[in-house]
C-alpha cells in the first residue's frame, strides 16, 4: 500500500471517528415552545424598531405564552431570541406564539437574532416585586431597527 | 499538467505529495490536543458537546485543510502577480470565512469577525507575499471581507439551518481550496519552477495546536455578544 494511501485512509478514519464524538444535536435548545397550561398571555408587535409586549411584567415561574402580530412585525424581527431563557424561534403567519417559563426574576432582554430589533420585559419574583437583577444589553451593532425596515435585504448586504 | 496528472502527484513524492499528509497530521494534532482537553476538564462543562462540538469539528476540518494549502504556497515562495494575487485572495479570504463563521455561531459576530479578521489578515499576507505587494494587499482586502462576512453570515442563519449551513459552507471552501491547490501545480509545471523550500511536520503540528487552541478557548471560555450568554 502506497504511503498516500494509507494517510487517504487514516484521513477518513479521524473524520468519521472525530464527527461521531463531536457532532450531537442541541439538546437543551429550547425552541420556544413549551406546553403551557395557565399561561400568561402576551400581546407583541414591533414599534419604531423595538418589541412592545403588553403586559411587560410576568411572574416568575408562571409560563408565558406570547403571541405575536405578525402583520406588524417587519423583516428580522420575526426572529425572537430571549437568551436568558434558551428561547431561539422563528415566527411566522401560521406559528406566531412563544411559550417559555421564566425561571428567573428580573429585567431580561428580548431581541431579533441579528440584534437589530430589541425590547425588554420584566419578571417579578414570587412576592410581585421587581427585582434588581437587569440583564446587561449588547453594544447597538446596526441602524435596521431603527427605520424599521427589513434587516434581511438592507444590513445583511456587505 | 491536467487534474489527471496532479490527482497522481498527490501520491508523488513533491510538495503535492505532502498535502494529504498534512491534512492528516493537522486532524491528528487537533483531535488529539481536543481529547486531551476534554479528559483535562472540559468534560465537566455541561452541554459542551451538543453547543460547541458540531462548530469545533468544523473548525478543526477547516484548519486541516488550510494548513496544506499553505504549506503548497510555501514550498514554492514565488508567484507571478496574476497568481500570487489570487492565493492571497484564496487563503485570505477561506481562513478570514472559515473561523469567523464558526466562532460567530457560537460567540455572537463582534468576537467571530476579530477572530475571522485577524486569521484571514494573517495568513492572507504571509501567502500573498509570494508574488510582493500586491498579493500582501489582496490576503488584507480578503481576510478582512471575509472574517465580517463568516461572522455576519452564522449570525444571519442563527435561527435558519446554521449547522446545515455549515456544512455547505465547508463543502464549498473546500472545493476552493483545491482549485487552489491545482492552480499551484499547474503554474510551478508550467513555468518549470522548482520547489524552494520544505516545511517540517512542526510547522503542522505547531499551527494546528496554536488554531484550534485558540478557537476551542474562545468557544467555551471566550467573551461572546449578549444574544449567547
Amino acid at each position: 500500500m502506497k504511503a498516500n494511501s494509507f494517510f487517504v485512509i487514516a484521513v477518513f478514519a479521524l473524520v468519521i471517528i472525530g464527527g461521531m464524538f463531536l457532532i450531537k444535536g442541541e439538546g437543551t435548545t429550547a425552541t420556544g415552545n413549551v406546553v403551557a397550561g395557565n399561561a400568561q398571555v402576551v400581546k407583541m408587535y414591533v414599534d419604531g424598531g423595538r418589541y412592545v409586549l403588553t403586559p411587560n411584567e410576568f411572574k416568575v415561574g408562571v409560563p408565558v405564552r406570547i403571541e405575536a402580530d405578525i402583520s406588524r412585525m417587519p423583516g428580522c424581527s420575526k426572529s425572537i431570541v430571549i437568551s436568558a431563557f434558551g428561547v431561539r424561534k422563528i415566527l411566522n403567519a401560521g406559528d406566531n406564539v412563544i411559550e417559555f417559563t421564566p425561571t428567573k426574576a428580573g429585567t431580561f432582554n428580548i431581541a431579533c437574532s441579528m440584534n437589530m430589533y430589541r425590547g425588554t420585559f420584566t419578571v417579578l419574583d414570587n412576592n410581585g416585586a421587581k427585582a434588581d437583577y437587569q440583564e446587561p444589553q449588547a453594544a447597538s451593532t446596526g441602524s435596521c431597527g431603527g427605520s424599521g425596515g427589513g434587516c434581511g435585504g438592507g444590513c445583511g448586504g456587505v | 499538467m491536467n487534474l489527471k496528472n496532479f490527482m497522481k502527484d498527490l501520491n508523488g513524492n513533491g510538495a503535492e505529495g505532502e498535502l494529504i499528509k498534512t491534512i492528516f497530521v493537522s486532524l491528528a494534532t487537533s483531535l488529539t490536543l481536543l481529547v486531551i482537553l476534554y479528559f483535562l476538564g472540559l468534560r465537566n462543562i455541561s452541554g459542551l458537546i451538543p453547543k460547541y462540538g458540531f462548530y469545533l469539528f468544523f473548525a478543526v476540518l477547516s484548519y486541516a485543510l488550510i494548513l496544506p494549502a499553505i504549506r503548497h504556497v510555501r514550498a514554492y515562495k514565488e508567484f507571478a502577480c496574476m497568481s500570487g494575487m489570487m492565493i492571497g485572495m484564496t487563503i485570505g479570504m477561506i481562513a478570514g470565512f472559515l473561523p469567523g463563521f464558526f466562532i460567530g455561531a457560537t460567540n455572537g459576530m463582534f468576537w467571530g469577525s476579530i477572530l475571522g479578521m485577524a486569521t484571514g489578515i494573517y495568513f492572507g499576507i504571509e501567502n500573498g507575499k509570494c508574488c510582493g505587494v500586491m498579493g500582501i494587499m489582496e490576503g488584507i482586502m480578503a481576510g478582512f471581507m471575509g472574517g465580517l462576512m463568516g461572522a455576519m453570515t452564522a449570525i444571519m442563519m442563527l435561527n435558519d439551518n446554521l449547522r446545515a449551513a455549515a456544512v455547505v459552507v465547508f463543502i464549498v471552501a473546500a472545493t476552493i481550496l483545491f482549485g487552489l491547490n491545482y492552480m499551484i501545480y499547474k503554474e510551478t509545471r508550467e513555468a518549470e519552477m522548482e520547489r524552494k523550500h520544505k516545511d517540517e511536520e512542526l510547522f503542522t503540528i505547531a499551527w494546528s495546536f496554536v488554531l484550534t487552541a485558540v478557537t476551542t478557548w474562545f468557544m467555551v471560555f471566550g467573551p461572546r455578544s449578549i444574544l449567547f450568554q
